[in-house]
């Protein structure tokens, strides 16, 4: 077969591809690429034939899985999402005996779409919450108060005349009682009025007292936050982000000293938390979906702010948020 | 005599109950009551009731608000607060605008009757529930006076540094990446006011964190 007429066909079939294709050979140097491609890697459109690889890719993770598959332990790997620069990519790669094909598709606008869908859901499920606590706090718990305090009255009214229905008018107060805490401490886990009037230090405050209160484990908070009031936006996500942290390090890490840090110095605010936990792999926790993780990097996201987790096995974990205040 | 008390409680409800509740009580009568802040202010200094039953949460001008004006009104009427919350911001709060007791709105009967009488003798009055949360914040803030505190993965961090490691170094001792490494020595630099690395290992060294 002719060498020539290979290779044209070849590169006329890539070029048709919906998504950048680069082939490279056993030492990583690229053999074939379509216009995409070099697109997607550099705004010059620079052709990258004859370049290694591992040069364009000297990314953490994707160069690690790059050289495996260079190397001959690796057939093949599919990243989904990957932030590259200024854009997200997904990259999939396939080796044959003597070439690799790696194929690389822009995602930024989807996933710009979804980062705003996240937003708009973020939002609409925070009114929501508002609505709903306002309505408890304004509402029903203000007319549960009331109710109890007129069994109460009856009751005592009662005590003379008939003792037997006033023990039982009080036990049904009781129980009223325990209604009303109950909703109380719904509606404050649903929007802390606190947060609302006197800040993020006071809600933090307020949300570590509460854990503390439980007994299930010693959280310590350390702040040097002298509770100047911050965006409404700013306070409400680190606040969520600080107990999805919380919660996190005591039902799945099964934590009994958590650290909750709020630092600002200058422009930057800094939420740390730390836990003595069983810890979790990262790399897994990538393709894990929940432990609530995707809604805090979600918010992060909200506030232009950035995420690092870092944790091992048996070492628990050290979460960092940091967003850069205007 | 008996105690002339005032209502403010936006909620009409609410008021209802608690004279209900206090209806049968023959020293306790209720004089007036309202749901703003503005005319409560106003009403006490022509009714001149002995005590406010003062709630937090009023739209317009909020309970901390009218104790404030009361108190500068210079109305000698005692303010109990009976709110919704529980948290200490609350009630240090109303305690500094001139409150003279808190207690929650989940207080029963005796406890609120109870509650009318000590402030109208001149005592403070606050619930059991409302006092602990109060002292825990009083213990807090005298923490933060002592010294910010340093968490243990600090101290390691600390240590390391004082001994020369580099941020590659420390993460690989501590299983931790060097970006957390970062930010751990700039919170250091942050928390105890230093400028740089030099300071951490003098502070380190004053401190006792290395031998």
């Amino acid at each position: 077969m002719n060498m020539n007429f290979d290779s044209n066909f070849l590169l006329e079939v890539i070029s048709e591809a919906p998504y950048g294709v680069l082939v490279f050979d056993k030492e990583g140097k690229v053999l074939l690429e379509n216009e995409l491609a070099s697109s997607i890697l550099s705004d010059k459109k620079t052709s990258v034939v004859g370049t290694l690889i591992l040069d364009h890719f000297d990314v953490f993770d994707l160069s690690e899985l790059l050289t495996q598959i260079l190397e001959g332990e690796r057939e093949r790997f599919d990243i989904m999402e990957m932030v590259f620069g200024e854009k997200v990519l997904t990259i999939r790669c396939r080796r044959t005996k003597e070439w690799s094909i790696l194929t690389v598709q822009d995602i930024t606008r989807w996933k710009n779409i979804e980062m705003m869908a996240v937003q708009s859901i973020i939002e609409t499920q925070e009114n929501e919450r508002r609505r709903i606590a306002l309505e408890i706090h304004d509402g029903i718990g203000p007319q549960l108060s009331s109710s109890i305090l007129q069994l109460e009255t009856i009751s005592e009214r009662m005590k003379l005349k008939d003792p037997e229905t006033a023990r039982e008018l009080q036990s049904l107060s009781d129980v009223s009682n325990e209604v009303a805490d109950e909703l109380r401490s719904i509606s404050h886990s649903l929007m802390p009025r606190v947060l609302i009037d006197f800040g993020l230090e006071a809600a933090l405050r307020g949300l570590i007292n509460r854990i503390n209160a439980s007994n299930k484990c010693k959280v310590e908070f350390i702040s040097s936050f002298t509770g100047e009031s911050l965006d409404q936006t700013v306070e409400l996500n680190v606040y969520r982000i600080a107990q999805e942290l919380t919660n996190n390090a005591l039902k799945h890490a099964k934590a009994s000293s958590i650290f909750v840090q709020l630092l600002k110095n200058g422009r930057h605010l800094t939420l740390m938390v730390e836990d003595n936990g069983e810890g979790f792999n990262i790399s897994e926790l990538k393709n894990a979906v929940g432990i609530g993780l995707s809604n805090i990097e979600m918010r992060t996201k909200v506030l232009g702010g950035e995420l690092n987790i870092d944790s091992s096995p048996g070492r628990g974990s050290v979460i960092t948020v940091e967003v850069l205040l205007n | 005599m008996s105690i002339r008390i005032y209502i403010a409680d936006d909620h009409a409800m609410f008021r209802d109950g608690i004279k209900a509740m206090l209806d049968p009580e023959a020293m306790m009568e209720v004089v007036g009551e309202s749901d703003n802040g503005a005319t409560v202010v106003r009403e006490c200094v022509e009714l001149k009731p002995d005590i406010v039953l003062m709630d937090i949460s009023m739209d317009d001008m909020d309970g901390i608000e009218t104790t404030k004006q009361l108190k500068a009104s210079g109305s000698k009427v005692k303010i109990l607060a009976v709110s919704m919350h529980d948290e200490s911001h609350y009630v240090k709060s109303m305690l500094d605008s001139g409150a003279n007791g808190y207690i929650l709105k989940s207080a029963g009967r005796n406890e609120m009757i109870s509650a009318i009488k000590t402030v109208c003798d001149g005592a403070t009055f606050l619930s059991s529930d409302v006092s602990v949360s109060l002292l825990k914040s009083l213990n807090q803030a005298d923490k933060k006076v002592s010294h910010i505190k340093l968490t243990p993965r600090e101290v390691e961090v600390l240590k390391l540094i004082a001994e020369e490691y580099s941020n590659q170094e420390i993460a690989e001792t501590l299983y931790i990446s060097s970006r957390t490494v970062d930010t751990h020595r700039r919170n250091l630099l942050e928390k105890l006011q230093l400028k740089n690395t030099a300071g951490l290992v003098k502070f380190a060294i004053q401190n006792g964190y290395v031998d």
